[in-house]
C-alpha cells in the first residue's frame, strides 16, 4: 500500500496523504479530516489508524487538512467557515475519485467533523456514505431516565462529580449537548431538521453510520433511544446506530480504539468491499 | 510562506516531515531540526512547533520538523515506536536536512521526550551540530512513565488519583500504546553523565524539577558548553486545555528564535 503526499483543490491549497495501492482500482475511497483543532492525523492519531485498517480492505483513503488547518493553505477570504469546509470536502471527493478510480466515497467525521458531514448531507454532496462520530444528539426520555437511575445507584459518582466541581478537575461525564470537544458552543440544528436530513439521505440510498460515545450518555446510550427520538421517520436499513457509552469522546483507550476500528471495518466492509479483498481473512 | 511536506528515509521505514525554507538569505543562519515529544504530547505541541518553525524560517533559518516512525504522518503503528528507533529517525532527519540546505551549523530543538532523543542521537557527534535547545525535556524515563500513567488515569476517569501504584508501568497513555520495548528503554533512561564533545551551547527551557537542570549542568561542567536557562514560564503547552485554546507560548518561541539567531 502506497502513501504519498498530495496537494489538491482549485482555490484552497489543500494538503493531505493519499493511501492507495496503485496496482488496484478500489471500489471505495474514504475521506478523513480534522476533528476540532487537531491536524489531519486526528485525535490520538485515529485517522492514521483508520487508514491503516482500511488498507487491509483495499480501500483507498485520503486524510487531509481543511483550509487554514494543518499543512493546508490559508482559508479563502470572504467565504464562511462552514461553506469553506463543504468546498474542501467536494474537492476531496473529486480528487480521490480522479486519483484512484474509486466509485463510492465515504467520509468519516468526528465531532466538528461530523457537523461538517451533516451539512454535507444537507448540501447533497456526492457521498455514498458518511460515518458520524458523536454528531448532534437530542434528548430522549428513556435515555435520561436510565442515566438517572444509573447515577442514583452509584452514589460515588455523585461524590466524584461534587469533588470535581469543587476542585475544578476535568470530568468525562456526558457533556452538555451544545458543547464541542474544545468547550466551544456548538450550534444545534432543530431536531426535526436533523431527522429529515437523515431521512432524505436514506431515501437517496446514502448509508449513514452514527457512533455515540459516553460524551452524550445522558441523551443516547442505546441505539433504540435514537430510533425512539426519530420514530416519525423510516430510515429503512440506511441508518445504523452504534453506542459506546463507556467510551470517551476521542476514544482515548486502546480498547476503545480497537472497538471503533472493528465497527468501521465491519460497516465499510459489508457495504463497500468484496469479501475477497479482506487481507485478514 | 508555503511549507513543503516530504517523505524521506528508507522505504521500509518511511518518515514524514515538513520543510520550511528560509525566507531570506542568511549565510550565517543555522539549519534547524525540530524533535517532537511522544504520543499525545506531539499533538499538543504541534501548533507551537509549527509557529516556531515559521518564525525561524522568517528569520533566515531553514527548518525541518518530522514525525518519528510510528507517529504522526510517518509510517508504522504505535507499537513500532521505540527510543532507539526515534534516535535513528532523528539522525536520518538530520541527514535529510543537511542534504537539502547544506549548512555549516545546525541547531536541534527537542521538546519533551525529544529532548532526551536530541542528546542520545548526538552523543557520538553530528555534522555541524553545536547547539541544542531542550524544551521541557524528559530525561528520567521512570518518572515519565509514572506521570504518563497518572495523566492517562486522570484523563480517562475524570478523577484525580493521588497515589498511583508505585510499580505501575503503563502499556498505553493518552491514546497511544506503549510497547514493552519502549517501556524497557524508558525505564533505563536517566540524565546523561556526558554530552556530545562537539556541543558548544545548551539551552534549557523547563518548568520541571530542578533535578533535571542539576543533572544537565553536572554533565556540562566538565566541558566548555555554554548553558542558558529560560525560566519565565507561566503556562504549559502540555494540556488539552492549551490545545483546545490554540495556545502558543509566544515568550518561549521568541526566546528560542533569539537563541537560534545568536552567533
Amino acid at each position: 500500500m502506497d502513501e504519498r503526499i498530495v496537494w489538491f483543490g482549485n482555490v484552497n491549497k489543500l494538503n493531505g496523504v493519499l493511501r492507495h495501492d496503485p496496482r488496484s482500482e478500489p471500489q471505495c475511497g474514504v475521506l478523513l479530516f480534522n476533528a476540532g483543532v487537531v491536524h489531519r492525523i486526528g485525535p490520538h492519531r485515529i485517522n492514521v489508524k483508520i487508514a491503516h485498517m482500511l488498507s487491509n480492505l483495499d480501500v483507498a483513503t485520503l486524510r487531509f487538512d481543511l483550509a487554514g488547518m494543518g499543512e493546508s493553505g490559508p482559508a479563502e477570504a470572504g467565504v464562511g467557515f462552514e461553506q469553506r469546509a463543504l468546498n474542501d470536502l467536494a474537492q476531496a471527493i473529486d480528487f480521490i475519485k480522479g486519483e484512484t478510480g474509486c466509485t463510492q466515497i465515504v467520509a468519516v467525521g468526528m465531532c466538528s467533523g461530523a457537523d461538517h458531514l451533516y451539512r454535507a448531507l444537507r448540501a447533497d454532496l456526492a457521498f455514498d456514505g458518511v460515518i458520524l462520530l458523536d454528531p448532534y444528539a437530542f434528548e430522549n426520555r428513556s435515555a435520561a431516565m436510565e442515566d438517572m437511575v444509573s447515577r442514583a445507584i452509584k452514589p460515588d459518582r455523585w461524590m466524584r462529580k461534587a469533588r470535581s466541581f469543587l476542585v475544578g478537575n476535568r470530568t468525562n461525564d456526558a457533556a452538555p449537548l451544545a458543547v464541542s470537544e474544545d468547550g466551544q458552543a456548538r450550534p444545534l440544528p432543530a431536531k426535526e431538521e436533523f431527522g429529515q436530513t437523515l431521512d432524505d439521505a436514506a431515501k437517496a440510498n446514502r448509508e449513514i453510520l452514527i457512533v455515540y460515545t459516553g460524551f452524550v450518555k445522558g441523551l443516547i446510550s442505546k441505539p433504540r433511544h435514537f430510533f425512539e427520538t426519530f420514530s416519525a421517520h423510516d430510515f429503512g436499513d440506511h441508518v445504523h446506530i452504534i453506542t459506546m457509552p463507556e467510551t470517551n469522546h476521542t476514544y482515548t483507550t486502546q480498547a476503545a480504539q480497537d472497538d471503533l476500528l472493528s465497527h468501521l471495518k465491519t460497516w465499510i466492509g459489508e457495504r463497500y468491499c468484496d469479501p475477497v479483498a479482506d487481507a485478514d481473512e | 510562506m508555503p511549507v513543503t511536506p516530504i517523505h524521506f528515509g528508507e522505504q521500509e521505514r518511511r518518515l514524514y516531515g515538513v520543510f520550511h525554507a528560509a525566507e531570506r538569505r542568511d549565510g550565517n543562519a543555522p539549519g534547524v531540526l525540530l524533535l517532537n515529544p511522544f504520543g499525545e504530547e506531539a499533538i499538543r505541541a504541534w501548533r507551537a512547533c509549527r509557529v516556531l518553525a515559521e518564525r525561524l524560517a522568517a528569520g533566515g533559518a531553514p527548518v525541518l520538523r518530522f514525525d518519528y516512525y510510528g507517529s504522526g504522518d510517518s509510517g508504522g503503528n504505535d507499537e513500532d515506536v521505540d527510543l532507539a528507533g526515534m534516535v535513528r529517525d532523528t539522525q536520518t532527519a538530520h541527514d535529510e536536512l543537511d542534504a537539502v540546505c547544506n549548512k555549516r551549523r545546525y541547531v536541534w530543538i527537542g521538546v519533551g521526550l525529544g529532548g532526551a532523543i536530541s542528546l542520545l542521537a548526538s552523543q557520538d557527534g553530528i555534522k555541524g551540530l553545536r547547539h541544542q535547545i531542550l524544551w521541557d525535556p524528559v530525561l528520567n524515563g521512570k518518572e515519565y512513565l509514572r506521570s504518563l500513567a497518572q495523566s492517562h488515569a486522570i484523563f480517562v476517569s475524570g478523577e484525580r488519583r493521588t497515589n498511583p501504584p508505585a510499580t505501575e508501568l503503563p502499556s498505553e497513555a493518552l491514546g497511544f500504546a506503549i510497547s514493552a520495548k519502549l517501556r524497557e528503554q524508558l525505564l533505563s533512561l536517566v540524565p546523561p553523565d556526558q554530552l556530545s564533545a562537539d556541543l558548544r551551547k545548551l539551552d534549557i527551557i523547563s518548568i520541571q524539577s530542578d533535578s533535571i537542570k542539576v543533572a544537565l549542568k553536572r554533565a556540562v561542567t566538565a566541558s566548555s558548553i555554554n548553558i542558558s536557562e529560560y525560566n519565565n514560564i507561566t503556562e504549559s503547552w502540555n494540556s488539552d486545555a492549551a490545545l483546545n485554546a490554540y495556545y502558543v507560548p509566544s515568550g518561549i518561541i521568541k526566546y528560542i528564535a533569539d537563541r537560534v539567531g545568536s552567533a
